[in-house]
């Protein structure tokens, strides 16, 4: 229902994990491989010189450091701005408007997502079947969507809990005069039982 | 705005597979963990402060001198880096399904928990094999439904009208993907309930 951005979360647990599993490779294979082990105690020495070099070629003023270290701070903390943004992007969605109707010559109508809430809310506050009910309205791509999370008694048949949210969201549609699309989400709260039942002879 | 079929079949897939928002934030935090740790680090050497654990020029000297270290400890922490590695895009490619399953219906998406399933199961098959609904249990993955009755003491239970009650309320349930069930009846018994 919300716009968490899935694809991202997927690429990027991804890149994490092929780095992870890169480095791991070529760390275990130092080890186990006397090629590659050589082969690294030749070349790394030089290459960290040649970075010393880079390093020494652009001082700071006199402060005895470099630019680069600037440099090093700045990109790492972009990265971290753009992961701060990242996190905070997760699970987000909600919208307070339900309909928006186009301009006629006497004005524009706006529906509140609050008044699909509350009747649907109310339509179904007293059915025995059902512990309790939310609803939240989403925007999904750009389409207002109504989200009806009820909580079953326990043995209810979920057909049985369907038929009912269906009846008070056909309600709904003809007092509002168009189908709002509607996602149900039918769950429950069954607590277990920590001690036998009673039995009664 | 989409059309209402492309709407549902997009919330149906996002409501059935994980977002796996929960292990990208904690890496995400980790990251930024490592990157403010780095940060200090640099801004500490820049100024000519001690460092908190060891100097970049340090850390890059350890780095070139690895192949020196004690061998089987660089084995261990590279194959753990390498199946942690690997666990991730295993995590990053599978759909992680969550236990849930579509109901039909024209108006809307239904999404029932498979608790809900479960329990409705449950109960039928206990009326229908005569047990306390507390003795009937019942689990359910993505393909199948398994009931396991328990039946009182010196009493037995028919497990063809079980079967068939399960599997006609199933099919009236007419989930996606659908289920086949399994009627067990446990080996032991139980006095009283």
């Amino acid at each position: 229902m919300n716009s968490t951005n899935r694809g991202m979360n997927r690429t990027f647990i991804f890149i994490i994990g092929l780095l992870l599993m890169v480095v791991g490779v070529a760390v275990a294979a130092l080890s186990l491989l006397p090629a590659f082990r050589s082969g690294w105690q030749a070349t790394a020495p030089a290459i960290k010189r040649g970075v010393d070099d880079v390093y020494a070629a652009s001082p700071m003023f006199s402060t005895g450091t470099s630019w680069i270290g600037l440099g090093v701070i700045a990109l790492l903390l972009v990265l971290i701005a753009a992961l701060l943004v990242f996190i905070v992007k997760q699970g987000r969605g909600r919208t307070r408007r339900l309909i928006r109707d186009g301009h006629t010559e006497n004005g524009v109508t706006i529906i509140d997502a609050a008044v699909a809430e509350d009747a649907l809310r109310d339509a179904l506050s007293d059915r025995p079947e059902l512990i309790s009910t939310s609803v939240s309205t989403y925007d999904v791509r750009g389409t207002p969507t109504l989200n009806v999370s009820v909580t079953a008694r326990r043995g209810v048949s979920p057909k049985q809990v369907s038929q009912t949210v269906e009846a008070a969201v056909h309600a709904l549609d003809s007092v509002l005069g168009r189908e709002i699309p509607v996602v149900v989400q039918i769950g429950g709260a069954f607590r277990a039982r920590t001690t036998a039942s009673t039995r009664l002879q | 705005m989409s059309t209402p079929n492309s709407l549902y079949s997009r919330i149906a897939r996002r409501e059935t597979t994980s977002p796996r928002s929960v292990l990208a934030i904690t890496l995400a935090v980790l990251v930024i963990v490592l990157c403010v740790y780095a940060a200090v680090e640099t801004a500490l050497s820049m100024t000519g402060q001690p460092a908190l654990v060891a100097t970049p020029a340090a850390m890059a000297d350890a780095f070139v001198g690895m192949a020196g270290s004690v061998l089987w400890i660089l084995t261990i922490a590279g194959m753990i880096a390498a199946i942690v590695g690997f666990v991730l895009i295993v995590v990053s490619l599978t759909p992680g399904w969550r236990p849930r399953h579509l109901l039909p219906t024209g108006r809307m998406v239904t999404i029932v928990d498979d608790e809900v399933t479960a329990s409705a199961l449950a109960r039928k098959a206990s009326y229908e094999g005569n047990v306390d609904p507390d003795n009937a249990r019942v689990s359910i993955s993505r393909r199948r439904a398994v009931v396991t009755l328990t039946a009182i003491s010196g009493t037995k239970i028919g497990t063809q009208p079980v079967k068939d009650a399960v599997a006609q309320q199933l099919s009236s349930f007419g989930l996606s993907p659908s289920l086949s069930s399994k009627v067990v009846v446990a080996s032991e018994r139980k006095v009283g309930a």
